[in-house]
């Protein structure tokens, strides 16, 4: 084995070799420089154990576990949520329509009596502000139809209705904070569709209602 | 091929998790928090900090265990998030150290070294900074730091030297009467 030289040590520290680290302090008991500079460097090692930290972190778990369930289960959209309410009112819509439909059966449709109507839903395809302009027209139409007619099937339109108009007004508040929120939009496309659908629904009642007479 | 960070087999425990084991989590937390936090402090400063980086890296693990194919040792893709994530925190603010803790200070030589030591990292270039944090702080060997920071474990020496040899002239610069 070859001596090992002073100008040898910063390679042996360096390269962590502990071969060479080993020749390194065999040779630092008979050489003052390198024990020292040994000495420094363990005493960086030995001081920078100590600098581990640990603290208890109260809650730190508990705010893991909630941040990885919020992270497993997506919060549902507020058209999901809303879609559950209109599921439940639309049951309700369709036993009251098929219950009414038995105690009043309606002739055919007069179809001129549903220009109005027809032409109402064929501006609601326009799209954007005029879709929505549309409706509000359509919404204008059904409007005497609501105020008018007391029927079971006509609350149920009723408090879907409302139900729609505050699904809306609480998507175009979010809305408004996101303006290029695409999923937001979608959600408002969504519930302008079914609010046309319902006022044609309506519309389509009324008349069917006012033929029979 | 798991360091001793991780006593039970990591690749048992990273399939756990793609499993979406909840349990699995609480191990990852129960093993490695105090390690992670500790890292996390040196890095960032403060223990809020610190604190939330853990928690961050749990998110990424969960969110990114798919991409986990066991290429590197599990403990060393979790540190891997964890220093990410302590870098991502400190491109995005001024550093908020915490100072050392005004109690201990100059109450005896080892501990007024002690902080010496610590106010020294805090002006070591990052990279050096991180490598003698695992190596020295955290006890971990340079083929682990060489896979969590993606480097040479030749690399990993070197800035381990490097960071040395500052820290050595910073604590002589300090006796000589700073
Ligand atoms: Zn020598």
């Amino acid at each position: 084995m070859t001596e090992f030289r002073c100008e040898q040590l910063e390679q042996a520290l360096r390269e962590d070799d502990a071969e060479m680290l080993a020749a390194a302090r065999r040779h630092a008991e008979t050489c003052g420089a390198c024990r020292a500079e040994l000495e420094q460097w363990d005493s960086i090692s030995s001081l920078a154990r100590s600098l581990h930290r640990d603290w208890e972190s109260p809650g730190l778990w508990e705010r893991i576990q909630e941040s990885l369930s919020a992270e497993t289960q997506p919060k549902a959209s507020l058209w999901h949520v809303w879609r559950f309410a209109f599921a439940a009112v639309a049951v309700v819509v369709i036993s009251v329509a098929v219950v009414w439909m038995i105690h009043h059966p309606s002739p055919d449709t007069a179809e001129g009596r549903l220009f109005l109507t027809e032409r109402a839903l064929a501006e609601a395809k326009l799209r954007e502000d005029a879709y929505v302009e549309s409706i509000d027209k359509l919404s204008r139409l059904a409007q005497p139809v609501l105020d008018r007619v007391s029927s079971p099937l006509m609350d149920s339109y009723r408090e879907k209705l409302t139900l729609l108009d505050t699904a809306i007004a609480e998507l175009k508040t979010e809305a408004g904070h996101n303006t290029l929120n695409a999923r937001l939009r979608n959600e408002l496309a969504n519930l302008y569709r079914e609010k046309q659908k319902t006022l044609s629904e309506v519309l389509a009642y009324a008349n069917n209602s006012s033929t029979a007479r | 091929m798991d360091s001793p960070a991780f006593p039970a087999a990591g690749q048992d425990l990273a399939a756990q998790i793609r499993q979406g084991s909840a349990g699995a989590f609480e191990r990852l937390y129960q093993s490695q928090g105090a390690r992670l936090k500790s890292i996390a402090y040196h890095l960032l400063g403060n223990r809020p900090d610190a604190e939330d980086a853990v928690q961050e890296t749990f998110l990424k693990v969960y969110r990114s265990i798919g991409t986990y194919h066991g290429q590197a040792a599990f403990s060393s893709w979790v540190y891997r998030i964890l220093v990410n994530t302590c870098t991502d925190v400190r491109r995005g603010r001024k550093r908020r150290a915490e100072e050392p803790d005004n109690q201990q200070r100059g109450r005896e030589s080892s501990v007024a070294l002690k902080i010496a030591l610590e106010r020294a990292l805090v002006e070591l270039n990052p990279k050096h900074r991180t490598v003698f944090l695992l190596a020295e702080v955290e006890g971990l060997k340079h083929s682990e730091i060489a896979e969590i920071l993606e480097i040479p474990e030749g690399t990993s020496k070197n800035w381990l030297f490097e960071a040395k040899q500052a820290l050595k002239r910073a604590l002589a610069r300090r006796e000589k009467g700073q």
